[in-house]
């Protein structure tokens, strides 16, 4: 425990923490990315429309062929969007976060699922009407080129969607979704063929159908250059543990470094992605927060038993081997932008302020909440004892369970006013579990404090 | 630490099987129709010694040149040319008959009434979901298909133009090849080949 407290409270003493490079300040904001969804929408609708989509709706004749070209154009470029955001590019990554990433591709993926429904749905209407039910679906399925692969592929996709959806992702264990979500892959690969060669938007117009290509082969390039590149370099150039110290009976503090964290950039309130090579870890990644200010030597995180894998990443020695993706994350320092802070914190949730605070000057007078079911809970406490005295902050602490807290809503307006009489005017970054958030966020907002300037990362995973 | 492992096999099973069933599905639905290069005119009728193919310029045609070809639907009945008498008799187009057996090309005995290829009926338009479909045929004495070509077939975009002008000569040599609409459909133009059936239907049940 000393020796953590002396790494990470005092940058001075240590010869060669270097901090790492903050990374890039995201590029693309609200107003360029609806003009780039804007312009691609039209193109894809407009690629409709110029081969005589618009114009087919006007016959019974010819309008059902036309909606399930629409629905499936549409369920195609839905699907694209989606997978640029698997790519986690950085430029939209590091304004928005990675989890309002994830919340963009399930609405996207959940309307591509409709739009399937449909495309398949009408696609089916439009045959019936020529050829009667059984030859229809006997064309479709089968006989048509392209269509048998196009129909597996529909398949897949739907498999995903439906893992997808709350009621049945809860019952699965992230890893059994995953594995099943990297299906998608396959299903849109098969269903490509069948867009070039079965509608009349690209078999007919090459400048169209050429367009439509490359823009798959961009796609799939960013999603194997970004998402899998990384993955990749993670698993070919790890890092290793350099030590795991015990917080308390079941939180331990991990630091990682390795040569290949010199290229990298983080900031603090960040986080990672851990994948130990160890027996029944290696094929598992886990999300963790960077609980110190990460430096070229090494990156800290504060890991909670929680009953899973992550109890394994406890055990492993001094040495093992880490793949770590990120950093990720857009609740850095500089959504602060020099304002004073208050960070309302909750169990394993303080990592994040910890490494902040680190980084924070006398101008930011930090106030930090810091709520636990218990003393034994609390983690870090000397460590933001002594940052915020330096820093002319104060750290309070709430513990106990709720039913026997003293306030009955420690985060009502009174208490959180009270304690904290200029919130209004900080910028609030909350952390903790899903119920805390919430019930910080409205705390906070009902204060006053406007919420662009209340930040917190929800854990999508 | 009583946290027990967790099996990789069991989270990949899913996946896994998914995959095999996604397999299977494809193996069970794949039956390429093999497109329309694959789909074949009607055989040339092979001469077996018994039976006489002869060309009968279609009586009355509007397009007084254009020949139809009868083909015998048993060995024993013959077909005789039967020439109106206003229509020059073009060089009959002999079609090329392999005689394997004999040699002998037999006369139709006269007890046989001559089949003589009426004069053609416009069907029915029949709309499809890329244009419409019309034939015109003719029917003979025993109410079959001597003579259909199609007069309208969708032409409305570069890839119906494609399919049709390879799919409607084969459509209407069919026709005539087998007399009526029993003929199976083009592969890859099967929306046209219902619609070509359905209007040389009609003609055929009278409703033209």
């Amino acid at each position: 425990m000393s020796m953590l407290m002396n790494h990470s409270s005092d940058n001075g003493s240590s010869m060669t923490t270097i901090p790492l490079a903050t990374p890039r300040a995201g590029r693309l904001n609200d107003t360029d990315l609806l003009a780039v969804l804007s312009a691609f929408a039209f193109l894809v609708v407009g690629t409709w429309s110029a081969h005589g989509g618009l114009r087919a709706l006007t016959s019974w004749d010819t309008a059902w062929t036309s909606a399930a070209s629409l629905s499936g154009l549409l369920a195609s470029a839905l699907a694209l969007v989606a997978l640029v955001l698997v790519a986690r590019p950085r430029s939209i990554e590091r304004r928005y976060g990675l989890d309002r990433l994830f919340v963009w591709h399930r609405i996207l993926g959940d309307s591509m699922g409709l739009l399937l429904a449909v495309h398949v749905a009408v696609s089916l209407v439009a045959w019936t009407r020529d050829l009667g039910l059984a030859d229809a679906v006997s064309q479709l399925t089968g006989a048509e080129p392209y269509m048998a692969l196009a129909t597996v592929g529909a398949f897949l996709v739907g498999m995903v969607v439906v893992t997808s959806l709350k009621a049945v992702r809860r019952t699965l264990s992230y890893e059994t979704w995953w594995f099943v979500h990297l299906l998608a892959y396959a299903g849109f690969a098969m269903a490509f063929g069948h867009t070039i060669t079965l509608g009349s938007d690209f078999a007919d117009d090459p400048v169209a159908r050429w367009t439509w290509i490359s823009l798959h082969v961009t796609v799939a390039a960013l999603l194997l250059l970004s998402r899998w590149g990384s993955l990749a370099m993670s698993i070919v150039r790890p890092l290793r543990i350099h030590s795991v110290t015990r917080l308390n009976g079941d939180t331990v503090a991990v630091e990682i470094g390795g040569k290949s964290l010199r290229g990298r950039s983080g900031a603090a309130g960040q986080f990672c992605f851990l994948r130990p090579f160890a027996r029944g870890l290696w094929w598992q990644t886990h999300p963790f927060s960077l609980s110190a200010a990460p430096t070229t030597d090494t990156l800290r995180f504060t890991i909670k038993d929680r009953g899973d894998a992550t109890s394994s990443i406890g055990a492993l020695r001094p040495g093992r081997r880490v793949a770590v993706e990120g950093p990720f994350g857009a609740v850095t320092p500089d959504v602060l932008d020099g304002r004073k802070a208050l960070f309302i914190v909750g169990g394993v949730g303080v990592a994040p302020a910890v490494a902040m605070l680190q980084t924070l000057d006398r101008t930011h007078e930090p106030v930090v909440l810091y709520r636990a079911h218990s003393e034994s809970d609390l983690v870090h406490v000397e460590e933001l004892h002594e940052l915020c005295e330096r820093l002319g902050g104060r750290l309070r602490t709430l513990v106990g369970p709720s039913a026997r807290l003293a306030v009955k809503d420690p985060f009502s307006v009174s208490v959180l006013t009270t304690v904290v009489p200029d919130i209004a005017e900080r910028g609030v970054v909350v952390c903790g579990p899903d119920r805390l958030v919430h019930a910080a966020r409205a705390g906070a907002k009902a204060c006053g404090v406007p919420s662009s300037d209340i930040h917190s990362e929800h854990s999508w995973w | 630490m009583k946290h027990k492992r967790e099996s990789l096999a069991r989270r990949v099973l899913p996946a896994l099987s998914l995959m095999g069933a996604s397999g299977a599905l494809l193996a069970a639905l794949d039956h390429p129709a093999g497109g329309l290069d694959a789909a074949a005119p009607p055989p040339i009728p092979a001469g077996d010694g018994s039976s006489t193919v002869t060309i009968v310029p279609s009586a009355g045609s509007s397009e007084g040149s254009s020949a139809s070809v009868v083909e015998t639907p048993a060995p024993q009945t013959t077909i005789v040319a039967a020439p109106a008498a206003d229509v020059p008799v073009a060089d009959p187009v002999a079609v090329e008959v392999p005689v394997t057996a004999a040699p002998v090309v037999t006369e139709a005995p006269t007890t046989v009434p001559p089949v003589v290829c009426g004069s053609p009926s416009v069907g029915p338009t029949i709309g499809t979901k890329y244009g419409p479909v019309q034939v015109q045929a003719s029917l003979d004495t025993n109410g079959r298909v001597c003579a259909a070509h199609a007069l309208v077939w969708p032409t409305e975009d570069n890839k119906s133009v494609r399919i049709n002008d390879q799919a409607i000569p084969l459509l209407d040599q069919w026709a005539v090849y087998q007399g009526d609409t029993s003929f199976s459909s083009i592969s890859g133009a099967t929306i046209t080949s219902r619609a070509y059936k359905e209007s040389l239907q009609a003609i055929i049940d009278g409703r033209a």
